[in-house]
């Protein structure tokens, strides 16, 4: 982990910058996938997660699960195109945990990713450093999170 | 230079789907460079609203059967609620790239304008919480928010009178004490506003909006690709294995939220039953039952009284009747995540 405007991030992780989710690689074509500490503070208190059933294909950006949090219901999308392998089904039973712990709560695995997928994350310690730390200045400017 | 426009659509006294429909569809039409739309409908009938993520045993389907009360899911959150018409529903439907981002600031910049509205018109109204407006300590408007297809829509209603009674029948409780003690909460957090002119609020939140947005409102009619979508959500609204909603965990316990802060939850756990009554935040009443205890029960009950409705507070208020504390704590812990 590394500390970057006062969160802890796994470096070891990539970043989709448009959605604020972490991607981990599992193997040949396979990731998993959940919100970093940005997306996991800015969206709020979930109270409810309906997850995509496995079997199902996405192209990046289609609903990976439904999220509720303070009435407002909205998709979370997926970060690379593929096919649903797995849904963590404890976050139905305690969808808190993805705000009180973002890495440990993986939210989904998608297989049959291609490796052109990931060409738009961020990877690398420095670069996952310098958008994190700008993402979160912007947040913090836009009054989505606390000073 | 031309102003930018709010598009005002105001459907008038329309059908229970319908007045669901008509801003599923407007938000699923909804393209990235279109004017925001702001829209208006009154239920022409009483029916039931579920949030997306609720579980339909949460409602007495007899009850509302037996009152003809259609169940209507929608895609936003929150609650069911008992909705008729002397209720205005107002919609802020917007592309997503547009909304505030962070569920926080969306409301606070999606919602402040309708409290400007009601104030106005003399209505001493504020945001509570995250989401209620309230006026004179009570809600006097429930929202909720989401995104559909490329929009994302924030709605509301205003409630002119309300119905407390039918409300707490349609809901399913696990006995008849805490159905009435939900009435009795009802009562005391649900406000009315009899003396608004319908007329004069859909005015002063068109103006509300139009100033906030800086947007010139035009009134609208509906496009025919809106009126096509509005038309594939009445059917989607019918369809059963819409209502019945996604596959979601049972919960434990029942809990049911009358306003921001203010819920009842009743809870078991290994033989051990807990229900509270949480007010502002706090537990004002508690009730502590297990055929073991005898006095006991009373201590632990008295020791939740005060305690912030939060896991580490009641954990802390537990932690000297040691075994049977943890016994509470489990029982009430789920209560405390206030959905």
């Amino acid at each position: 982990m590394i500390t970057v405007a006062g969160y802890d991030v796994d470096e070891g992780l990539e970043y989709d910058p448009d959605y604020n989710l972490w991607v981990e690689r599992r193997g040949l074509g396979v990731v998993r996938v959940g919100y970093d500490p940005l997306g996991a503070e800015t969206v709020g208190d979930i109270v409810a997660v309906a997850l995509a059933a496995p079997g199902r294909a996405l192209v990046r950006g289609s609903a990976l699960a439904t999220i509720e949090a303070a009435k407002f219901v909205g998709p979370l999308p997926a970060p690379v195109a593929g096919d649903v392998r797995a849904v963590n089904e404890s976050l139905a039973r305690n969808p808190g945990a993805i705000n009180s712990d973002p890495f440990g709560s993986w939210i989904a695995e998608i297989d049959g990713v291609t490796d052109d997928a990931f060409s738009h994350l961020i990877a690398g310690a420095e670069a996952i450093r310098s958008w994190f730390s700008a993402t979160a200045e912007r947040f913090r400017l836009q009054g989505v999170i606390a000073e | 230079m031309v102003q930018a426009t709010l598009r005002v659509i105001d459907a008038g006294a329309v059908g229970a789907e319908r007045s669901q429909a008509l801003w599923h569809g407007l938000a699923d039409a909804m393209g990235p460079a279109d004017a925001p739309v702001l829209s208006f409908c009154r239920p022409a009938e009483p029916y039931v609203g579920i949030g997306y993520h609720r579980r339909l045993d949460e409602l007495d389907r007899a009850a509302c059967a037996r009152l003809g009360l259609p169940i209507l899911r929608r895609q936003i959150g929150g609650g069911p609620v008992y909705l008729d018409s002397d209720q205005l529903f107002f919609q802020l439907t917007l592309p997503a790239s547009s909304a505030p981002s962070g569920v926080l600031r969306l409301y606070g910049e999606l919602l402040g304008p309708a409290v400007q509205a009601l104030r106005a018109l003399g209505v001493d109204a504020a945001l509570a919480g995250v989401n209620d407006i309230v006026a004179g300590g009570r809600k006097v408007s429930g929202t909720g928010a989401g995104q559909i297809g490329e929009a994302v829509t924030v709605v509301g209603n205003v409630m002119f009178a309300f119905d407390h009674e039918r409300m707490s029948e349609v809901l399913a409780f696990p006995d008849e004490a805490m159905r009435a003690d939900f009435l009795c909460l009802l009562r005391a957090n649900l406000g009315t506003l009899p003396d608004l002119d319908p007329t004069a609020l859909k005015q002063s939140l068109v103006s509300a909006y139009a100033a906030a947005l800086g947007r010139e409102p035009v009134r609208d009619l509906l496009r025919s690709d809106e009126l096509a979508a509005i038309k594939r959500w009445d059917e989607r609204l019918r369809d059963s294995s819409w209502l019945e909603g996604p596959a979601l965990a049972a919960t434990p316990g029942r809990q049911v939220k009358v306003r921001a802060g203010t819920w009842l939850y009743d809870g078991e756990s290994d033989g051990l039953r807990v229900r509270v009554r949480v007010e502002e935040g706090l537990i004002a009443e508690a009730r502590v039952t297990a055929p073991w205890l005898s006095g006991a029960a009373a201590g632990l009950a008295r020791a939740l009284v005060g305690v912030a409705a939060r896991p580490h507070s009641v954990a802390a208020s537990m932690d000297r009747f040691e075994h049977e504390g943890e016994r509470v704590l489990a029982a009430l812990a789920p209560g405390l995540v206030v959905r």
